[in-house]
């Protein structure tokens, strides 16, 4: 039967879901992180430096 | 001997977070071109092969050194799973070495951390560590769990945009992490891996492209077996069923160049519709069905069947003449796998005209009765000029080949 679509096959109307009506090859990458901003080095440091000074504070508390 | 990279990852990765910090907040600023080849190996299997075109900004360069010049470059994010016949390559096809996943795992936390403190300062390390060891070491099936505790954890402290976003990609996947020696130019760094398709399939493709948002400049394209052309190639949003982009038809080749917009959120992947070339085998194959249903169709309509049975002239010409045609179209060695499953119905047709015109020659090689000869050949003329009919029609609407464009 699968044939017989196939002869009498037409063009879908609409994209949308086509992905399921596919033999569909996933990728081994995965989409990368939807950021809401852009990220500075500065920034990115000050928070690294906060993080791991209350990394530190927790660390020796717990001592 | 040089201390890399378990020795130094441990000192370095905090300064190598804050440089993924900065790069991967702003990928299209660095990364210039993407550009993805898909070779289609089998009906089963494809091979996709990615060039990274980038070039880090001098500003980070120091903060994702490793040691001696080394640097560390975050490519693309893996998915946890295993991967075939993976290879990453540099400009001139030397291997490149890359951070093992546990090792891409310290920058990766030290990341987290980044993102969490840009997020919120009221974060308390206590409350935090289980999560982000959970989020980094969670399999497959614990997606649910870990994004319910994300979700719990924004509750308390509030909007965590980056780090949620973060934390889900890394809990369903790792940094892909190149060990660089030269980054004070551009470079181009290639990797590429097997792929199986999640069910075979003859025509239909769909081959999921997260990566087209990860730079300036996306470029795909298809590598297509001899004797098949891609009907249409589309890149496409299949939430929305939106067309992204659209290559040419009828190509061997088919190419798409797509910029992304740097924030879509959407499920992109390309649609691929293949199709066999009508020269190669339907025309051969539809001319051959024509001449077995003219053979067959002609003396039962004008001849006196009845008379010839017994007769083996013409029996015998039927049956090596039809076996010899029939042969020489359907018993091809060193044919694509996907060309093979492509052409299969079509050569069913092929089979039923010839197996008609060979039972009809029979029914007068074995002296058949009048009935059974005229009943025979009635209905091995109708199928035969059916599958002709059926063959012709594909043929017509199939893609040229290139020298016939």
């Amino acid at each position: 039967m699968g044939s017989l679509r196939h002869f009498f096959r037409r063009p879908p109307k609409s994209r949308k879901g086509i992905r399921e009506q596919s033999a569909v090859v996933g990728s081994a990458e995965i989409a990368g992180p939807a950021f809401p901003r852009p990220v500075s080095g500065e920034e990115a440091r000050a928070a690294l430096e906060r993080s791991r000074a209350r990394r530190a504070a927790a660390n020796g508390g717990a001592a | 001997m040089q201390p890399w990279p378990g020795e130094v990852l441990d000192e370095r990765s905090g300064e190598i977070a804050v440089g993924f910090a900065a790069l991967l907040t702003r990928q299209a600023a660095w990364r210039h071109r993407r550009v993805e080849t898909i070779t289609v190996l089998s009906h089963e299997r494809v091979r996709r092969h990615v060039s990274v075109d980038f070039t880090v900004p001098e500003a980070h360069r120091a903060e994702i050194e490793l040691s001696d010049g080394q640097c560390v470059v975050p490519l693309a994010y893996l998915g946890k799973r295993l991967l075939v016949n993976f290879d990453l390559f540099m400009e001139d096809e030397a291997a490149v070495p890359l951070l093992r996943s546990d090792e891409a795992q310290s920058i990766a936390r030290e990341l987290l951390y980044v993102m969490l403190d840009i997020d919120t300062e009221d974060a308390i390390e206590e409350d935090i560590g289980p999560l982000i060891e959970w989020i980094l070491a969670a399999g497959p099936g614990e997606e649910d769990a870990v994004d319910a505790a994300v979700e719990e954890l924004e509750g308390v402290l509030g909007p965590l945009p980056g780090f949620v976003a973060l934390a889900s990609q890394l809990t369903r996947g790792f940094l892909l992490c190149a060990v660089v020696s030269d980054v004070s130019r551009r470079r181009v760094l290639k990797f590429e891996y097997d792929q199986p398709l999640g069910r075979p399939s003859r025509t239909a493709h769909f081959y999921d492209t997260p990566g087209c948002t990860q730079a300036a400049s996306y470029h795909v394209e298809v590598k297509v077996p001899e004797e098949l052309r891609a009907r249409t190639t589309e890149l496409l949003d299949d939430l929305s069923g939106a067309v992204l982009a659209r290559g040419p038809r009828d190509t061997d080749r088919p190419a798409i160049h797509y910029v992304a917009e740097p924030d879509v959120s959407a499920s992109p992947g390309l649609s691929v519709i293949y199709a066999p070339e009508r020269s190669r085998f339907l025309i051969p194959a539809a001319l051959v069905a024509w001449v077995i249903a003219l053979g067959l169709t002609l003396p039962w309509l004008f001849a006196d069947l009845p008379s010839l049975s017994g007769a083996p002239s013409p029996a015998i010409t039927i049956l090596l003449s039809s076996s010899a045609i029939f042969s020489g179209l359907v018993l091809r060695s060193g044919e694509h796998p996907l060309v093979r499953v492509m052409l299969a119905p079509y050569r069913l047709f092929l089979l039923a005209a010839t197996v008609a015109a060979v039972v009809a020659g029979g029914t007068l090689a074995f002296h058949g009765s009048a009935t059974v000869v005229n009943w025979t050949w009635g209905l091995g003329a109708l199928v035969a000029v059916l599958s002709a009919g059926i063959l012709t029609f594909e043929a017509a609407r199939a893609p040229a080949t290139a020298e016939d464009i």
